[in-house]
């Protein structure tokens, strides 16, 4: 059986239609949960200040113990803590330059596209090896 | 002489055959394209090496036991295919190796990995229409979601027969990413919509990132539980990895356990195209459903760009729909390259990092959906 009459006998189209409501019912629901999720974090943050008086937390508890939180270091979704993703993410750019190229330009062009801590991220990869230097105070790329 | 007759008689050479040479030579061209091309390496050089090694004349290693004997090595790690042991534990890796962010800090562009997993749908139909069954098509239409371990995993559960036939096709356009998405996007595409620059994403706290996969799988694991495997794994590693205190698995994950199991999938799909198997109108008519399908993914991506585009009053460049695709990181890289080219100032790459995972995500849902309802 081909064609049209083969899809109806396998109920593709309601198959078809069905799937595609399913993947977009269910990531819609997580988008919407996601998109919530750092305004959820910020209410728990601010419980103590919400919570009618008397139901606050004892105030002869113990004290809170700062917790090691990096919450309050920034961390910009393009700058990675392991060096080598951040490599990943700078690759694009640096393949914009013509090699062997100056650490300026490198910084100018990373400046240019708005890419968090250059000058920071330029030393850090630098120390990491994925610059290379070709003499004259240049560089070259060296990831694979 | 009599036994030099018979040695003769059993070496390759006298058992090479029309079809097992013409295999060998596809192999050595994908091998010639993953070394000197650098098309997908990782992926291709094993795939290419076990499709060479199965089509020797003789071979055994995929013969299964047989008079007491103990079958061929790619025939015992094959068993984690048609167990569908490998495909979630690449995705233990692949978790463990994704930075979530840009979907965290931009959840709408879920959208956009929504409306690519259009081209699976799409693609299943079309595949009926030519005869296929339901499984088989569902199989086939799962390479429109350009990810290769979720294409494996529902064909070893649904279509196993058609297994090597899918896997070389969907790793096959996954390396060809960035020569059939362009001309789509340029396509669907005006210069001025391309040239759109998009706002730096915000700043996630570890606290998001860590509860990022407990929620999704919360919700998926609820809404499609045949999914689990798939996304259970994917959202492990990035656990691991987000955490904080796991930091010896997270790098298991990447690494040594990534790697093997790379390996023993590659090896055991390439070993799947023997002559016999690979050389019929049933895999040509595959390969063609295929990069339809990967097609109407990348275009209806790119719709949903451009509706968000005019709903956000022309905020969203479309071409980040494109990497709705779960081709990851390779649609992302195509998006900041056709992006780059109508505005040299562009930086597109992180933006479209979030439809690109968010296409991880939603091609696992479109494969449990397939596993639940067929």
């Amino acid at each position: 059986m081909y064609g049209l009459e083969a899809i109806n006998d396998a109920h593709g189209w309601q198959m078809a239609a069905l799937g595609v409501s399913i993947v977009f019912s269910s990531l819609i629901v997580l988008s919407i949960v996601i998109s919530q999720l750092h305004n959820l974090l910020e209410l728990w943050e601010k419980r103590k200040t919400l919570l009618p008086a008397g139901t606050a937390p004892d105030a002869d508890a113990a004290p809170p113990t700062v917790a090691p939180d990096d919450d309050l270091l920034p961390h910009p979704p393009v700058c990675p803590t392991e060096i080598a993703a951040v490599a990943t993410l700078w690759d694009p750019l640096i393949q914009q330059l013509d090699a062997p190229f100056t650490l300026q330009a490198l910084y100018k062009a990373a400046d240019a596209n708005r890419f968090p801590h250059p000058h920071l991220t330029v030393n850090r990869l630098r120390d990491a090896g994925f610059l290379a230097p070709a003499g004259d105070g240049r560089f070259t790329w060296k990831h694979a | 002489m009599e036994k030099f007759t018979y040695f003769l008689t059993a070496t390759g050479f006298a058992n090479l055959n029309g079809p097992n040479m013409i295999m060998m030579v596809i192999a050595l061209f994908l091998l010639y394209l993953g070394i000197a091309k650098k098309y997908e390496p990782l992926l291709l050089v094993p795939i290419s090496f076990g499709m060479l090694l199965v089509n020797f004349p003789l071979s055994l290693l995929m013969a299964g036991p047989e008079n007491g004997q103990p079958g061929g090595l790619l025939h015992y790690l094959y068993m984690g295919i048609e167990l569908g042991i490998y495909p979630p534990l690449i995705f233990l890796g692949i978790g463990a190796l994704t930075d979530f962010s840009p979907l965290i800090s931009n959840p709408k562009t879920l959208l956009l990995g929504a409306a690519a997993q259009v081209g699976i749908f799409g693609t299943y139909l079309g595949a009926l229409a030519l005869g296929f069954t339901n499984a088989e098509s569902a199989s086939i239409g799962i390479i429109g979601g350009a990810d290769g371990p979720t294409a494996i995993y529902l064909a070893s559960q649904k279509a196993p027969h058609l297994l090597g036939a899918i896997s070389v096709a969907a790793y096959s356009y996954m390396a060809l990413v960035p020569i059939i998405q362009p001309p789509i996007m340029r396509l669907l595409t005006s210069k001025e919509e391309r040239a759109i620059p998009m706002e730096q994403l915000r700043e996630t706290s570890k606290r998001e990132r860590i509860l990022f996969p407990i929620v999704v799988i919360l919700v998926t694991g609820l809404f499609l539980p045949t999914a689990l495997p798939l996304l259970g794994m994917l959202m492990l590693g990035n656990l691991f990895r987000e955490c904080g205190v796991t930091d010896r698995l997270s790098k298991a994950a990447q690494n040594e356990l990534n790697n093997i199991i790379v390996i023993f999938l590659g090896l055991t799909v390439g070993a799947k195209c023997s002559a016999g198997y690979f050389l019929t109108f049933e895999t040509i008519q595959i390969i063609v459903l295929g990069l339809i399908a990967f097609g109407i993914g990348t275009a209806s991506g790119v719709l949903m760009g451009k509706i968000m585009n005019k709903a956000t009053g022309g905020k969203v460049n479309p071409l980040i729909g494109a990497a709705g695709v779960s081709a990851v990181p390779m649609s992302a890289r195509v998006v900041q390259t056709v992006g780059r080219e109508a505005n040299p100032n562009n930086f597109l790459l992180m933006v479209a990092m979030g439809p690109n995972v968010g296409g991880v995500i939603g091609s696992a849902i479109a494969a449990g959906i397939f596993l639940a309802m067929l």
